[in-house]
């Protein structure tokens, strides 16, 4: 018996064996009064070593444990995302875990855990090391949703995620098991390998394929497989429901993204046609739904179903290289969602409790800096002109009308239309309505490091809008393999 | 081409017999069933308790820690199969992936998991 010792290179694991160290840390971290501040210190730190390793690994495609993992631009770019996104969270969780709760500590090592689930999923080539890193963020996001455990809402909201979740979780690996019986392999560039011989295994490996592809769906909350999203983030802790919104999308796409790549050299066609399904079906869904939600939250979650019909129509001219508007579009949605969820969380007082969009009524006459911030996420969600969303739905648009996909197309730009109401109507009720009693919010908030956050982000959203250039070329070198 | 015509004839025929054996034993099954026939079976003998009885949840925590050193130990194994041949990268290994297991072995204990009252 010979034993071969596959090439680990523990170089290509460094930032989440990092992550993974942070969290522990932070699992032990003892009572003490000022545990709050050195917690989230912690976690901050930790995301921001991990940030700045990206540069370093740029360009140099870094392969370990056998091929198993690889950290390619694609994989990095999906990380920085992602790290921006969390950071993100951890600021909004410092300023909406006001009380002291003391499980504090394992709310930022779950937090961190689920960083490196996801991490391990856009790195992975192997649909085994997908599905681990699949479990990996599930898992820490089901006990996330239920952090507090005297709200009912949380409760049933983590139930539902759990239950739903382990099911689309058993219906992957029905597909990685179909793959593996079609391909004998469970590596994603199985795909390339196997070239139309052996037309025994088509339906085999065509049921896999769109097996796995049900699977990503439910965690990217495309609509066929959306029915958790809008309970879990409403019933979750709001700073826990905007890394939900963000974070396990971009994890997903990315890997559909990957199975995309695999399968496009190969006949696609069958992948296409569900990605179109999924695509229409969720801008219909998701702005139709949007439109009846008198919740912010619940309507920010309707509409994050229909941004991922849009991201999904690049994957349709994924051969054209699609990827890029992809990416281009995830970077500017995890700045204008995680940005109006900030929002929410700013406003949600007490912590059981709904944030309706008329609570929201005269809030641009007492706060006009945190109204404009929030006007400035909600009109570049819909897509207009000089906010980033705009370029990012046109270069989504255009790919899609490249790979000949023109229906799709226009059903994206119908319901984008529909999703003008339910946007401006937030706005309306800010800066229209006069408001009767006192604010929702404190008279004189100070300018304190979350208003500053938004600021910066809405900011961000500004010039990306103005000069999309430079981050659409770094896009497109990450998708240039 | 006929191969996905086999496929959806497999499909069909898992659906048919699956439905095929509720029926017929719905059927041919004769009725009325006497107290006897719907008492869960149990080896043969009267049910002591109801299935839904509760017990503490102190159970469940002794068996998710427990769970730690039954994953260790069957990882153990394997890896004494070929721990000649890996030499000392092994050893390292199976050192770090204890470690990892204590770590959750001593938050469960921080956290008061070992205490019954």
């Amino acid at each position: 018996m010979n034993f071969v010792i596959p090439d680990v290179n523990l170089i290509s694991l460094l930032p989440e064996i990092i992550l993974l160290i942070f969290a522990t840390i932070l699992l032990f971290v003892q009572t003490g009064s000022e545990k709050k501040r050195i917690c989230a210190l912690l976690a901050f730190i930790g995301l921001v070593i991990t940030l700045v390793m990206v540069p370093f690994y740029w360009g140099k495609g870094i392969e370990g444990f056998g091929g198993l993992v690889i950290r390619d631009n694609f994989s990095l770019m999906c990380q920085t995302m992602i790290i921006v996104a969390v950071l993100l969270a951890v600021v909004y969780s410092y300023q909406y875990l006001v009380f002291e709760d003391k499980n504090i500590g394992e709310y930022y090592a779950l937090t961190l855990t689920s960083v490196m689930g996801m991490n391990i999923m856009i790195t992975g080539t192997d649909l085994i090391v997908i599905f681990l890193g699949m479990e990996i963020l599930s898992i820490s996001l089901y006990v996330l949703v239920a952090f507090f455990k005297t709200v009912r809402e949380g409760m049933e909201a983590s139930v539902k995620y759990m239950l739903l979740g382990a099911f689309a979780s058993a219906i992957f690996l029905l597909g990685i098991s179909f793959f593996y019986g079609a391909s004998g392999k469970t590596a994603l560039n199985a795909f390339v390998m196997l070239d139309g011989t052996s037309a025994m295994a088509m339906p085999l490996f065509f049921m896999g394929l769109s097996l796995i592809l049900v699977g990503l769906g439910f965690k990217i909350a495309s609509a066929p497989f959306h029915m958790w999203a809008p309970d879990a983030y409403e019933g979750a802790p709001t700073s826990v429901a905007s890394l939900l919104s963000v974070a396990p999308k971009i994890a997903g796409l990315a890997v559909i993204f990957r199975v995309g790549i695999g399968m496009a050299k190969y006949s696609p066609e069958i992948m296409m046609t569900i990605i179109a399904f999924m695509a229409v079906t969720s801008m219909i869904v998701g702005n139709f739904a949007a439109l009846r939600q008198s919740g912010l939250v619940r309507m920010l979650a309707y509409s994050g179903i229909a941004q991922v019909g849009y991201m999904l129509i690049s994957l349709l001219g994924i051969r054209e290289g699609g990827g890029s508007a992809l990416l281009f579009y995830l970077f500017i949605y995890v700045l204008m969602n995680m940005g109006a969820f900030g929002i929410a969380v700013l406003l949600t007082k007490e912590k059981d409790k709904r944030l309706l969009i008329e609570d929201m009524k005269g809030l641009a006459g007492q706060h006009p800096i945190i109204a404009f911030t929030m006007a400035v996420f909600l009109i570049s969600m819909a897509g207009i002109p000089p906010m980033g969303g705009f370029f990012a739905k046109f270069y989504v648009f255009k790919h899609g009308i490249e790979a000949g996909y023109l229906w799709v197309v226009i059903v994206a730009i119908i319901t984008t239309v529909v999703s003008l109401y339910y946007y401006f109507r937030v706005i309306i009720v800010m800066y229209m309505t006069e408001e009767e009693e006192k604010g929702i919010l404190p008279k004189h908030a100070e300018v304190n490091l979350f208003n500053a956050v938004l600021v910066a982000v809405a900011l961000l959203i500004i010039v990306l809008g103005v000069i999309p250039g430079s981050l659409l070329e770094i896009a497109q070198h990450a998708v240039a393999f | 081409m006929p191969d996905s015509y086999s496929l959806f004839f497999y499909i069909l025929l898992v659906v048919v017999s699956g439905v095929a054996i509720v029926a017929i034993s719905h059927f041919l099954g004769k009725r009325p069933l006497t107290s006897e026939k719907t008492i869960p079976y149990e080896c043969g003998m009267d049910p002591i308790d109801k299935p839904t009885s509760l017990f503490s949840i102190k159970f469940y925590v002794v068996a998710l820690i427990f769970v730690i050193f039954d994953v260790e130990t069957v990882f153990i194994y394997l890896w004494a199969i070929i721990v000649e041949e890996m030499g000392v990268f092994g050893l390292i290994e199976m050192f770090v992936f204890i470690g990892i297991l204590l770590v959750a072995f001593f938050y469960a204990w921080r956290k008061g998991g070992l205490k019954w009252e």
